[in-house]
Order: structure tokens, then C-alpha cells, then sequence
């Protein structure tokens, strides 16, 4: 029977770096027969480009590494989740950073079946992309941010990206998001700020055509640009003539609480056109980014909106 | 800055860590966690005032839009070749002291560019 090992990644943990956490999975996870979890706590940072790299362990579907946050230690285990600015904040919880002048914040392009949760990531210079994923990984739940050409790449057709904030804020870029060779991508929210120049697509891709549904994909001169066209499934985007499966929006503060850089803050707003207007997913998006149960209805993008007495009430079950 | 490496191979693949490999450069005075100080296929090494572009370079790999098939990518770029270095007996067996000090120079003329 296949053993979950949990380790602990924070100062006074069983580890204190995230890469010291990987380096110390076994060789094989198939032969020890485990899950290698690592549960981060606290702020990561570096200056050397990329803070983790996942690569030559063997896995399988059932024994895999496994990022993700201590109890209590992610922005959506914040009391004030439900208030909070929906952005890349470390003082909302678990979060890693790179400044370094090349790289990516977290690599997992030569590891398969890596699953990573309930993070934010960040890259703060131009030449870092925030997270690139190798085959048959699963990103659910995290906040990534970067100033770079793209902020994420999901490159693989067994990959999913899935309830997660992906938000580019270098101006005048080509895309927010890399989305390549028939992966999936489901109720994730794709936007560069309104007071920035818009990126040249809002995704790219090449190869197989990617399926996506649910997805809010706003402010880019396009909506896609490479590969195969994407299968689009109650998405949302600002362009005219919007693809079939994509409902056009204006984007601004009629759909999120702020979309201007500064204060950016990607919560849907009640009476937000997106609202509602997603395709139930119980397999994929069960629970939005903040943990919310989606239920019968489900909105587009990573946000599921819940009324201001709904949070009131949340608060007081806090108590 | 204070590095933990990796002494032993941790397994045959290209893309597994290997003996002289950076695994993290933290700052000086980093509280080390009980396993990163007593696991023995690791060692810590201090060094004062290390050029960053030396951190860089041991901390590098591939880009990772380099077109390398899946298990082909090295870890690092750059590894410390113990061999260098003026006691490379610490760097092999049972750990003996928790934390190495060395000068940038020694470390610095260790480091070498893989193949």
C-alpha cells in the first residue's frame, strides 16, 4: 500500500529550502512505493533564478511528489480570504519568489506527475517565468504573478491547470500564458492589468489543440496565437468576434473588484457577467481558489463568487 | 553565503542530482534544519563574500525551453569538484563537521563547468 511522507518545509522544519525537499525524494518513488509531499510554510526567495527544480525521480500515477502548504500556511487558509484582494500577496500566505536575472521560480519541466497546490508564486524580474510543468502534472488552486514574456507554461497533453490566478504585469509582452500539446486548462483566469499594454495573445500554444473551459482570458491584442486552436468550453474574453464557446466581456470593474496594477485585485463583484456562466465541473473544479465549494453553478474563471451575507456568515463559522 | 551540495550521485539518470551539485545557496548564518546538517549525502559549506556571479553559475541548468528530451537535462551546469579543495576527505563518508567553512577563493577555483 502506497505510504504518503509528509515533510515539513520552513525554518525549523524537517527542511528549510524547497530544493533540499526535492533533492531528498528517494530515487524512486515507484519502488519505495510513496507520495513525497512537501508542506511549505512562510516566504521563499532567491536571487539565483530558479528556487526549485523537479527532475530524476521515477513515478507513476499513484506515487508522485506533491508540493503544497502546511494547514493554515496558504492564502486560502486566511481568515479574510473572502476579503482579501485576489493577488500575489505574502502577507496572505505561503508564497516563493524569484528575483534572479534568468530562470524560472519553479521548474518542473523534466519531471513527470508532479502535483502542486495552494502556492503563490512569483517572479519579479523580466527573464523569469513564474512555473513551467513537464507531463501529466496537476496545478490546482495557486496564484502566479511575473513580469516575464510568459508567466506559466503548461506543456504537455496529460497536464491540467486548474483553478488558478495567472496575472502578467510586464507591459507590452506577447502572452500571459504558454498552453501547449492538448493540455487542459480549467477555470483558470488569464489577465494582464488594464493600465498595462496588452500583451500581443493572451495565450499562446503550439501543437495540439488545448481544451479549456471556464476560463476568463482578458487583455491581449488576441485571444490566441499557435498551434492547433483551442476547444473553448464557456470562456470569457474582451475581443470582438470571440471564437465559438467564448462569450465577449468588457473588462473592467463591472467584472472584477479592480483590474489597474497597483490595486489589482481579481475577485469577481456581484453582477459580474461571469457569474454564473460557467459549465459545472465536479471532476476538475469542485472548489474554487479560495476553497469555496462551486456547488450547481459555476462562475468562469478561478474566482466563485459568494454574496457579501454568504461571507458574513463564513466569518461568524470561523468563530 | 552558506550552500548545501550534495556529495553522493543520488542515481545513475542524467537528470538526478550528482556528487558536487548545488542544491541551495542561502545567506549567511542560514538556521539549517536537523536533516540538511546530519544527512550524510549532503555537506554545508560557508563562504564569505562569494561572487555572486559564482552563486549564478552553480546554481544554473539548462533553460528550460532548451530542447533536451525528458531525462537528458542535468541538474546543474556547474558542480564543485571536491578534488580541488584542501581536505577533500570531508566531502566523502560519514559527515564530520556540520558546517565547512571555506575561503571564495577555494571555492571559487572549484568550481568547474560540466561537460
Amino acid at each position: 500500500m502506497t505510504t504518503t511522507i509528509t515533510k515539513t518545509i520552513k525554518a525549523g522544519g524537517d527542511y528549510t529550502t524547497l530544493q533540499a525537499w526535492e533533492d531528498a525524494t528517494p530515487v524512486s518513488l515507484v519502488a519505495v512505493d510513496q507520495i513525497w509531499q512537501g508542506q511549505a510554510s512562510g516566504a521563499f526567495s532567491g536571487a539565483s533564478g530558479t528556487l526549485l527544480t523537479f527532475s530524476g525521480t521515477t513515478v507513476d500515477s499513484t506515487r508522485y511528489q506533491e508540493l503544497t502548504t502546511e494547514a493554515g500556511a496558504s492564502f486560502r487558509d486566511n481568515a479574510n480570504v473572502q476579503t482579501n484582494a485576489l493577488r500575489w500577496n505574502s502577507a496572505n500566505g505561503c508564497s516563493i519568489t524569484s528575483s534572479g536575472s534568468y530562470g524560472t521560480t519553479i521548474n518542473a519541466s523534466g519531471q513527470a506527475q508532479v502535483r502542486f497546490s495552494k502556492l503563490q508564486v512569483e517572479a519579479t524580474t523580466s527573464k523569469t517565468t513564474c512555473f513551467i510543468t513537464g507531463p501529466t502534472s496537476d496545478i490546482d488552486g495557486c496564484i502566479f504573478e511575473a513580469a516575464k514574456t510568459k508567466v506559466v507554461e503548461i506543456n504537455a497533453s496529460t497536464s491540467i491547470l486548474r483553478n488558478c490566478l495567472v496575472v502578467q504585469r510586464r507591459t507590452a509582452v506577447t502572452e500571459c500564458a504558454k498552453l501547449s500539446y492538448g493540455c487542459t486548462v480549467v477555470n483558470c483566469t488569464f489577465v494582464t492589468p488594464n493600465d498595462l499594454t496588452k500583451p500581443a495573445e493572451v495565450i499562446t500554444g503550439a501543437g495540439a489543440s488545448v481544451t479549456t473551459k471556464n476560463c476568463a482570458m482578458f487583455w491581449g491584442t488576441a485571444l490566441q496565437a499557435g498551434g492547433s486552436a483551442p476547444t473553448y468550453t464557456t470562456c470569457g474574453n474582451d475581443n470582438g468576434t470571440p471564437p465559438s464557446g467564448v462569450t465577449q466581456f468588457t473588462y473592467d470593474t463591472s467584472l472584477f473588484q479592480n483590474v489597474s496594477d497597483a490595486t489589482r485585485d481579481y475577485r469577481l463583484l456581484s453582477g459580474s457577467g461571469l457569474i454564473g456562466a460557467g459549465t459545472v465541473d465536479a471532476t476538475n473544479a469542485p472548489t474554487d481558489i479560495a476553497g469555496t465549494t462551486r456547488g450547481a453553478s459555476n462562475d468562469i474563471g478561478c474566482w466563485q463568487f459568494v454574496s457579501a451575507a454568504a461571507v458574513v456568515l463564513m466569518g461568524q463559522a470561523c468563530l | 553565503m552558506e550552500f548545501l551540495i550534495r556529495v553522493v550521485d543520488k542515481g545513475v539518470a542524467m537528470d538526478c542530482s550528482k556528487r558536487g551539485d548545488v542544491i541551495s545557496a542561502c545567506s549567511d548564518g542560514w538556521a539549517w534544519s536537523a536533516e540538511e546538517l546530519n544527512n550524510d549525502y549532503w555537506r554545508i559549506i560557508s563562504v564569505l563574500g562569494i561572487l555572486q556571479s559564482a552563486v549564478d553559475a552553480a546554481m544554473s541548468s539548462a533553460p528550460p525551453d532548451a530542447v533536451i528530451p525528458l531525462g537528458q537535462r542535468k541538474r546543474r551546469n556547474w558542480m564543485i569538484d571536491f578534488l580541488l579543495l584542501p581536505d577533500p576527505s570531508l566531502f566523502s563518508g560519514a559527515r564530520t563537521l556540520p558546517i565547512i567553512s571555506l575561503t571564495k577563493n577555494q571555492v571559487q577555483g572549484a568550481l568547474v563547468k560540466k561537460p
